[in-house]
């Protein structure tokens, strides 16, 4: 068992729409479906708003906004422009020897323009200790809102994740979070060992849209697994969905947590054991996220899927009776190359 | 990580992948999907489950008939109707399933843990003496205790299995869970463990690398992650994340596991069938 607390979810899925040029009522529709997930806060960059300059006040009545901003270039006066009181100053990797003293040219400026100030440092091994000194002196000094941990690269790994977070949260007095690139597969898994060793903030979005930490599965899995106390929102996997439709992008049919197929069962044990008690084969009820189980027809099929189907149809299946329609269903499958519709398999019994 | 066998990877993309609901591989996409794994290294396939009738029969003859070096398996309950139909085919290695968990043998069986037992042993007693290699298969082993999970290894081991599937059958371990578990049992189990992930909370890669640093022999993969629900283990992102610690074994090859995945992903494209599925509010 792990236990977590409740993180502020800071969403990067408004920063694909803000990139991709979506004007400011498109922004606002996002907005408020992301508000209706339980996200209170997103992150935009600054840069990319730049282009257009959208209107977020709309945005802003559902969401707070934090604007991405390189420390190099430091444009504060863009969220001015934008309409934004809260910073998040992107530190990478080359920049990491003189951060310290980066960071003391700018934040006087960033503090003038009574800007709240985070970073989002770009990680790559261990910090040394002359960086977590001086951060934790600047972060002092400058009542910096919130350092996160950002694996760009996606190759950090769940304890060693864990034991960074840990060591930031003992130096600094100040809230820590995690970004977690997804480029193979872990932003999910050290996400979580983030809010093992207690960061207090998550970067994420929908279905992990831009590259980052599926937010969903950080959620069910932080709940779930990690005895998070958190309400599901109402129809988690249908928001989700509309929220992708808006990039017209369609979300995958396995996708974990909210595809359309991932409470379908087909094989014979799988529908026999969801029957007598879903917990046998379902990690939750479907209808938890807004989904319901379906009991397909097909190849991997038994003989106790034919007989529910047909007892619910008001036919009682004898043993001899479902054997001879199984091989049926099974021939027709392999022909199709697919699972067998209702209609194709009351033909199939009215035939056999 | 410790230096992991060559054949460490199982492949189940065409057994527990094809169970994705919906899905149908042809007996000739089977085949070159299997002479695919093959020739990018992997050690282990799991073709395909012979009971389910002549159509597959037929594919895994096929497949047994391609001169493979991988070690070509079945997949089966613990019945006699099952081991029969393997032993029919060709098969030389079996696979034979059993739950390990209370919630598995007691509202899923309706049995005793002793039945199943009594069928696993049975079971296996007709596959030797059909010459064939076995290896014991702990359905819902995330749920049972540890102590379930080595009792059901010292009888496989007592009736001649060579590994134990550890199956996290509903996907919900997390990688420190796993590195606890992994290691409290690869110390005591008499076999060699193979980690089966699934995918339900998107941990099944993490899980997969966890287990294999805690001393897990082997571990279950199909080609792109399909599979039951959200799916297994993609291959080619376990694969990946190896690379990045340079602890991908020789002889098996990335690139070959990319583009396979990317194929059966391909072929495996299931959303016209579930398009209409976007019901309820």
């Amino acid at each position: 068992m792990i236990t977590m607390n409740m993180p502020i979810w800071l969403d990067q899925t408004l920063n694909m729409a803000i990139s991709r040029q979506f004007a400011a009522e498109e922004l606002a529709e996002i907005a408020g479906m992301l508000a209706d997930l339980g996200l209170g806060q997103s992150v935009i960059s600054l840069d990319e708003w730049q282009h257009n300059q959208p209107s977020l006040a709309a945005v802003q009545k559902c969401l707070g906004l934090s604007g991405l901003l390189t420390l190099s270039e430091c444009n504060l006066q863009l969220a001015q422009k934008a309409g934004i009181e809260q910073v998040i100053l992107v530190c990478s990797i080359e920049e990491q020897n003189g951060l310290v003293a980066k960071l003391q040219s700018v934040l006087p400026a960033a503090k003038e323009q009574d800007l709240k100030v985070s970073l989002l440092l770009e990680v790559a091994g261990a910090f040394t200790e002359t960086l977590l000194s001086g951060l934790a002196a600047t972060c002092r000094q400058y009542s910096i809102a919130a350092v996160n941990y950002w694996d760009k690269t996606g190759q950090g790994n769940p304890f060693a994740v864990h034991k960074q977070i840990s060591i930031l949260k003992s130096r600094l007095a100040c809230p820590v979070g995690i970004a977690a690139g997804n480029a193979y597969g872990l932003a999910t898994a050290n996400t979580l060992a983030a809010l093992k060793a207690g960061a207090g903030q998550v970067i994420a979005a929908i279905g992990g849209i831009g590259g980052c930490a599926p937010w969903e599965e950080v959620f069910m899995a932080a709940r779930e697994i990690g005895e998070l106390e958190a309400e599901v929102p109402r129809d988690l996997a249908g928001t989700c969905r509309q929220i992708f439709a808006a990039f017209n992008l369609p979300v995958a049919v396995d996708k974990a947590i909210i595809g359309p197929a991932i409470f379908a069962h087909e094989s014979g044990m799988h529908v026999d054991g969801v029957s007598k008690m879903p917990e046998i084969y379902e990690p939750f009820a479907p209808e938890l996220v807004g989904l319901t189980r379906q009991l397909v027809v097909g190849k991997h099929s038994g003989t106790a899927t034919l007989r529910t189907k047909f007892a619910a149809w008001g036919i009682s299946l004898e043993e001899e009776e479902s054997n001879r329609l199984l091989a049926g269903v099974r021939s027709l499958a392999v022909r199709k190359k697919t699972a067998i519709s209702d209609n194709e398999l009351r033909k199939l019994y009215l035939s056999g | 990580m410790p230096e992991l066998k060559p054949d460490f990877l199982i492949d189940t993309t065409l057994r527990d992948g094809e169970q994705a609901a919906g899905l149908v591989f042809s007996a000739m996409e089977k085949l070159a999907i299997a002479v695919a794994l093959d020739q990018a290294g992997v050690g282990w396939i799991e073709a395909g489950t012979p009971v389910m009738g002549p159509e597959e029969a037929e594919a895994m003859r096929l497949i047994l008939d391609a001169g493979i070096k991988a070690t070509v398996f079945s997949w089966n309950r613990a019945n006699a109707r099952d081991i029969a139909a393997s032993v029919a085919c060709g098969f030389e290695f079996l696979h034979i399933s059993v739950p390990v968990s209370d919630l598995h043998i007691y509202r899923k069986l309706k049995q005793s843990r002793k039945w199943v037992f009594d069928q696993l042993t049975r079971a296996v007693f007709l596959a030797r003496s059909h010459g064939c290699r076995i290896s014991v298969g702990a359905e819902d082993a995330s749920r049972a205790e540890p102590d379930q999970f080595l009792e059901l290894a010292e009888l496989s081991v007592r009736l001649g299995a060579e590994r134990i599937r550890y199956a996290d059958t509903v996907g919900v371990m997390e990688p420190f869970g796993i590195r606890n578990i992994i290691k409290y049992l690869s110390e005591r189990c008499p076999l060699p463990i193979e980690f089966h992930a699934h995918n339900d909370f998107g941990l099944a890669t993490a899980n997969t690398i966890s287990a294999l640093q805690s001393g897990s022999r082997y571990v279950s993969v199909t080609a792109a992650g399909i599979g039951e629900r959200a799916g297994n283990a993609a291959l080619q992102e376990v694969l990946a994340v190896l690379a990045i610690k340079n602890a991908v074994p020789p002889g098996v090859n990335l690139a070959a596991a990319k583009k396979i995945s990317c194929q059966v992903a391909a072929i495996s494209d299931r959303q016209s069938f579930f398009s209409t599925t976007y019901n309820n509010g």
